[in-house]
């Protein structure tokens, strides 16, 4: 075994030749700007002569090459053996780490999981960490965090976890990481109907339609999907329902306009600790995201104007109930004047409010709305083939506590033969909640600004793009202001006086197509300090497929895990939860009959094989072996 | 732009990135939050004769009053005190050792009030509402003020102070 790092250094080395430059380096001519997947599929009739060739390419989710990212396809995150979106990402990404409790929802409030963390910032509630969903950052308005429960995969095009966070592009809450999720539609005029359905242990019951359509500049998109468990513990149970519906018209050449609409529905408990389970502390969720866009492009430029709109209600079993909307709108142009040059601008108005009263008492406590208004910019250069440097600012007004400045820089060269080396320094923020600003639980202060980062990571990257792919990233987060809270009621107090560094390296190898064969490992290992709260010091996530295709048939086996090291229920390395560590394993038979347009696909997941006990949350045991079998059947397409 | 403005780009992402300040101290002042008039029903008339934050001294603190502020090293710890019942004077065999009812915390540059009343404090006699003394903290009590000759933890609650008038 010894030899084995010099044969992989050799690998490495001496890989088949690469294609010259990233991706979007690549000699074919550049797709054009603010094409979606298929945009360019279709030539306009009469417009397009027969022997031209058409480039069909996808818009990048995310427009700055320098960062640090994680691309996940809609596909592996619908085929993931883990229960939710959020722990199917973390399996692409050692940097990630999740709270879970079980298979039931995550829930909101006092023993909710689904806590984010990644490079060290995130934490319960996740208002480090942000979700943008096709554009509209998708945050809570009262606690400013995402619903853990709202994200499926259904109709999910691609998801990119910009590591390090990007506050000039996204804004509040991207200090740690953003998560950006792009929605799907067909690529070409047609129909296509999917269903999954499955059953398994704990009664767990799940199902998910989803259908799409595209006819004559008319686009559609719906999907439905619900589960419901009992849990593998007694008030651990729960349902969620999500109901996503997209359509997309093309106005005319160049414009075109999109409606979304998301409703959820999460209900569930808090079985609290094996040592103190409950089994009334009840939650009911109610959110609805509402966006449009109106978009116009052509060749150099695209021009968006993005309103949206998101309404919540939270009721809990202590009589808590609020209700939260964000009214906003950001409208952006990117323009690109020179094949070498990339400007991207834009403005945003955000306006966050609610309200909160308990049921029980009567009583209401008074908040007020959060508005800000930001503009942000963004350059992008080319000076030779290989190199790209980025710069970006964000100058954001406050209503409430004035002006902030944010910024980026970052420079990716891919220097050879598949070998890349990027960098980049961003300095982000997340706004005080309405909770920390007005809420007395325990203790709320209005007087309160917002927390910064400045980050910093570096990349050294290999990809053959056919069979490897190798990554070494350094990265340092440091974080100011940080508003922490102090003591308890009646002389509790929050205030912004905290600061964290936090030190880390993660690598990444993945190979894939080697006949049947295909492997990802990722680690990462981080420097935390005392900031130890459900931010561990190693991580490893891995996953081995085994693929087999003959005719019509493929079937396909995917063994996955994760292990976490130095995992701590509360900082200063207290509470310490011992190593977890599990394995599931996925498999899935396909039958494509040729020349049919329909699809079967029965599936089979067992997870934590090995049957271990593990917890990510001090008390709350993970199931032990279980079982959840489907059935997807697909049609058209 | 060559390789040597890169390296120098990288170079200085990561020492801006790194710039780092620092005072690593805290200044805390410990307040007899005993009479807190949001905190409803019995109060307990105690006073702190001695207390100790990591590792510093804040002297004696009479009922609604505040110590002077001391300079200490950012960290988590109990406040560890010797409270005597309805007696300003401190005689010890009023005393008890107490302590803060969870870990306190402040951190590099905080000025910090930290109020010890009747829902934040803990101690060796068994009250109603009163959270028990961890051994270790008790302890800790022991060694820092040995001249109030308080009894091991096993007889805590034999100490002259807890016994029935």
């Amino acid at each position: 075994m010894r030899g084995a790092p010099w044969l992989v250094f050799l690998l490495l080395v001496l890989g088949p030749p690469a294609r010259a430059g990233s991706p979007e380096e690549a000699p074919s001519p550049p797709p054009e700007e603010g094409e979606e997947p298929g945009d360019a599929a279709v030539p306009t009739p009469g417009a397009a002569p027969d022997h031209q060739t058409v480039i069909q390419a996808s818009r990048p989710v995310s427009p700055d090459q320098t960062q640090d990212q994680v691309a996940v396809p809609g596909e592996r995150l619908r085929e993931s053996p883990r229960p939710t979106l959020l722990e199917a990402l973390a399996q692409e990404s050692a940097s990630i780490h999740v709270t879970r409790r079980g298979v039931g929802p995550a829930g909101v409030a006092s023993g909710a999981a689904g806590g984010l963390t990644v490079r060290g910032l995130g934490g319960s509630p996740n208002t480090q960490v942000l979700v943008v969903e096709d554009g509209v950052p998708d945050v809570q308005g009262i606690f400013g965090h995402p619903l853990p429960d709202a994200y499926v995969p259904d109709l999910i095009d691609q998801a990119v976890v910009v590591e390090g966070g990007d506050s000039v592009l996204y804004g509040s809450n991207a200090m740690g990481a953003a998560i950006v999720l792009r929605s799907r539609w067909l690529p070409e005029d047609g129909w296509e109907v999917r269903s999954d359905a499955a059953y398994g242990s704990f009664a767990t019951l799940q199902g998910t339609v989803t259908a799409l359509g595209r006819k004559d500049g008319w686009e559609g998109a719906f999907a439905l999907h619900g589960m419901r468990t009992d849990g593998h513990r007694d008030g651990a149970g729960g349902s969620v329902l999500v109901i996503q519906s997209a359509g997309r018209l093309r106005l005319a050449p160049g414009w075109s306009l999109v409606l979304r609409n998301k409703a959820v529905h999460v209900t569930g408990g808090d079985p609290g600790t094996v040592q103190h389970p409950f089994t009334d502390h009840t939650f009911d969720v109610w959110r609805d995201n509402l966006s449009g866009a109106l978009e116009y492009q052509r060749p150099g430029l695209r021009v968006t104007l993005l309103p949206y709109a998101t309404l919540g209600r939270h009721r809990l079993h202590d009589g808590f109930q609020s209700l939260d909307w964000t009214l906003g709108g950001r409208g952006e142009v990117c323009w690109r004047p020179h094949r070498n040059w990339e400007v991207l601008g834009g403005v945003e108005a955000q306006d966050m409010d609610g309200e909160v009263r308990n049921r029980i008492q009567g009583t209401a406590t008074d908040v007020r709305a959060m508005v800000d208004l930001a503009a942000w910019q963004q350059v992008l250069w080319r000076p030779v083939q290989g190199l790209s440097l980025v710069v970006g600012s964000r100058e954001l007004y406050s209503l409430r506590w004035g002006f902030l400045w944010l910024g980026k820089a970052g420079v990716r060269w891919n220097f050879w033969r598949g070998w890349s080396v990027r960098t980049r320094v961003t300095r982000n923020y997340r706004q005080p909640t309405i909770r920390e600003l007005y809420l007395p639980y325990p203790v709320a202060n209005p007087d309160l600004r917002p927390e910064t980062s400045l980050n910093w990571d570096a990349t050294l990257g290999y990809e053959d793009f056919r069979h490897l792919e190798v990554s070494l990233t350094a990265y340092r987060s440091q974080a100011r202001n940080l508003i922490r809270y102090f003591g308890s009621w009646p002389a509790a107090e929050v205030v912004n006086i905290d600061a964290y560094t936090v030190w880390g390296l993660e690598g990444r190898v993945r190979v894939r197509d080697l006949g049947p064969f295909g492997a990802t490992v990722a680690g990462s290992w981080q420097r935390v300090g005392r900031y130890t709260r459900q931010n561990p010091e190693a991580m490893l996530d891995f996953a081995a497929t085994l693929g087999h295709r003959w005719g019509s048939h493929r079937l396909e086996g995917e063994v996955s895990g994760e292990w976490v090291h130095g995992l701590y229920m509360a900082n200063y390395r207290r509470e310490p939860i011992p190593d977890p560590f599990f394995l599931d394993l996925a498999v899935r038979y396909r039958l494509e009959p040729p020349g049919k347009d329909w699809t079967l696909e029965p599936w089979l997941v067992l997870r934590n094989l090995m049957n271990r006990k593990y917890e990510y949350i001090r008390g709350y045991e993970m199931p032990g072996f279980h079982v959840l079998a489907g059935l997807k059947v697909g049609l058209g397409g | 732009m060559d390789r040597r403005m890169l390296v120098a780009l990288g170079l200085w992402t990561v020492a801006v990135a790194g710039c780092e300040t620092g005072t690593e101290s805290a200044t805390v002042q410990i307040q007899n939050d005993f009479n807190n008039p949001a905190v409803e029903g019995f109060k307990p008339p105690w006073t702190i004769c001695r207390a100790t934050y990591l590792g510093v001294e804040f002297g004696r603190i009479g009922i609604g009053e505040t110590s002077a502020p001391q300079k200490v090293e950012p960290g988590l710890d109990y406040v560890l005190m010797v409270a005597a019942w309805d007696d300003p004077e401190c005689h010890p065999e009023n005393c008890l050792p107490i302590a803060s009812k969870n870990e306190e915390e402040v951190v590099d540059g905080q000025t910090r009030t930290i109020a010890i009343g009747k829902p934040s404090h803990q101690g060796p006699c068994p009250p109603e509402g009163v959270p028990p003394i961890p051994e270790t903290v008790y302890n800790r009590i022991l060694e820092l003020y040995p001249e109030y000759g308080f009894k091991p933890y096993a007889q805590r609650t034999e100490n002259t102070q807890c016994l029935p008038e």
